[in-house]
């Protein structure tokens, strides 16, 4: 199969950028997928730490980038799930040591051996965002239900137009549904009023994200958690699989119409 | 015969020739000093204005002809493209538009996002909604076929009777010549459903329902 360089962004920090791409690369191993996470958030790097790989960085992407080794040699094999690689980002440079260009050659020759290349974007739109997005087929935009995410969400979107991917689909994370319920968090259809893109997933708030990301070990691993289960079938919508929406409220009224959404989102 | 002689207007630029069918630099000359030994007296200190659609003639060749005619006939050329007529109501950026009922219009397809900017000398129509964060400016009217949560700017070159008219105004702020206003503190509860235009009265801009504009 073609190989495919994602890349996942935001604009906003931390709305979960990290945290999806860990989980969603360590699902496309766990399917079978030969999957590379990249990490461009260079000088404040995080990817790692999520994975519980940061005690097994020798060389990074800067190293790669400058030619001081090999991209093999740079490359974290996850010895846990078959076919999950990592290759972090350089945390005593900057932005500054890597070009867009560097970036093309690279996600260039990621493709020849993986099937999937997950590139984890910094938040912000100057030469961070700019080199992430440099090799990428299509994006994921991750925002949460508050109003600065979902501006910066939407000048997000409008710099990618710009600079032609057209292919962006939404992640809402964090995400609580008793306080939609009340009003006090903004709906899910106001979101998409603003932003009008494709819907890929909504992951509700859970508690759990905190401990797998200080534990190490994505929450996709874990049977019990809502929000690994919301990744798992995110993943699946990724791939283009027609996954029905989990009920994460026993509300039947309004995931009625959130169906809706996601139906208009899986056709394509 | 009548061929021959250039047409001349007066207009507010002074004396104006149209000279569209010349095709090249002497037979340019031939008419225009026909046209001028025709009526010295007349002609002489005065500025001429040749307006032509041809100019692939020659710079060099052209600068040669003004000398001349100024030399030997004590009358000044200027030479302009005829097109400009059709672009009158935006001729300089920096004149009051005079189109808001029949002018210059661009239509721009899309959602304008956050930290977009449109701007455009003449009137603008956005297909799309206008998001918070994005700004549309004209010198003419706006109107906005969707919902204008950004920042409208209208008559941006001074006139004052330009309009801001969206599907639903939830705009940031609204701008129509030197005057800027925002909504209400208050407008929470009053969230209005139809189309409504802005304009200014009495030295203030007002919001109010399209479908009575017509009845000011």
């Amino acid at each position: 199969m073609m190989s495919e360089v994602i890349v996942i962004t935001s604009g906003k920090g931390g709305v979960g950028k990290t945290t999806t791409t860990a989980n969603i690369g360590t699902c496309l191993s766990m399917k079978g997928y030969k999957t590379v996470l990249v990490d461009t958030d260079i000088g404040l790097r995080n990817l790692d730490v999520v994975l519980g790989l940061e005690n097994r960085i020798v060389y990074d992407l800067v190293d790669v980038v400058e030619k001081q080794c090999r991209l093999k040699q740079a490359l974290i094999k996850d010895k846990r799930y078959d076919g999950l690689c990592l290759l972090p980002a350089a945390q005593t440079r900057d932005k500054t040591a890597v070009s867009p260009d560097q970036m093309r050659k690279l996600t260039d020759d990621l493709r020849q051996e993986f099937d999937y290349i997950l590139i984890d974007c910094p938040a912000g739109i100057e030469q961070g965002f700019k080199n992430a997005i440099a090799g990428a087929d299509r994006a994921l935009i991750v925002t949460t239900p508050e109003v600065s995410a979902v501006r910066d969400a939407d000048r997000i979107i409008g710099l990618l137009e710009a600079s032609e991917i057209e292919n962006q689909m939404l992640i809402i994370n964090r995400i609580k549904m008793d306080m939609v319920k009340r009003g006090d968090m903004m709906n899910i259809e106001d979101i998409m009023d603003i932003l009008a893109i494709d819907l890929l997933g909504v992951i509700p708030d859970d508690e759990n994200i905190v401990i797998s990301t200080n534990k190490g070990e994505p929450i996709v691993t874990d049977e019990k958690s809502l929000a690994g289960q919301s990744y798992r079938n995110l993943t699946e919508r990724l791939i283009g699989e027609d996954v029905p929406l989990i009920n994460l409220d026993t509300n039947n009224g309004f995931f009625g119409r959130l169906k809706n959404l996601f139906r208009i989102a899986s056709s394509r | 015969m009548l061929s021959d002689f250039v047409k001349i207007r007066g207009s507010k630029d002074g004396l104006v020739i149209i000279a569209n069918d010349v095709k090249d630099i002497d037979s340019l000359r031939k008419k225009i000093i026909n046209r001028i030994e025709h009526s010295l007296t007349f002609f002489k200190g005065a500025d001429l204005i040749v307006k032509m659609r041809n100019t692939d003639i020659d710079e060099e060749k052209i600068n040669e002809l003004k000398n001349y005619i100024i030399d030997n006939y004590g009358v000044t050329i200027r030479l302009e493209k005829f097109q400009e007529r059709r672009l009158k109501n935006v001729k300089d950026k920096n004149d009051i538009f005079e189109g808001l009922e029949e002018g210059m219009t661009k239509f721009y397809n899309g959602t304008v996002r956050s930290g977009q900017a449109l701007k455009y000398y003449g009137n603008l129509v956005v297909l799309g909604d206008v998001n918070p964060g994005g700004i549309v400016q004209a010198s003419g009217n706006i109107v906005v076929m969707g919902n204008l949560r950004g920042i409208a700017h209208a008559g941006i070159t001074g006139n004052s009777k330009a309009i801001i008219t969206a599907s639903k105004i939830n705009a940031m702020q609204l701008r129509i010549s030197k005057l800027i206003s925002r909504s209400p503190d208050n407008n929470i509860e009053n969230e209005v459903v139809y189309p409504e235009i802005a304009l200014i009265k009495r030295n203030k801009i007002i919001v109010k329902p399209l479908y009575t504009y017509g009845k000011i």
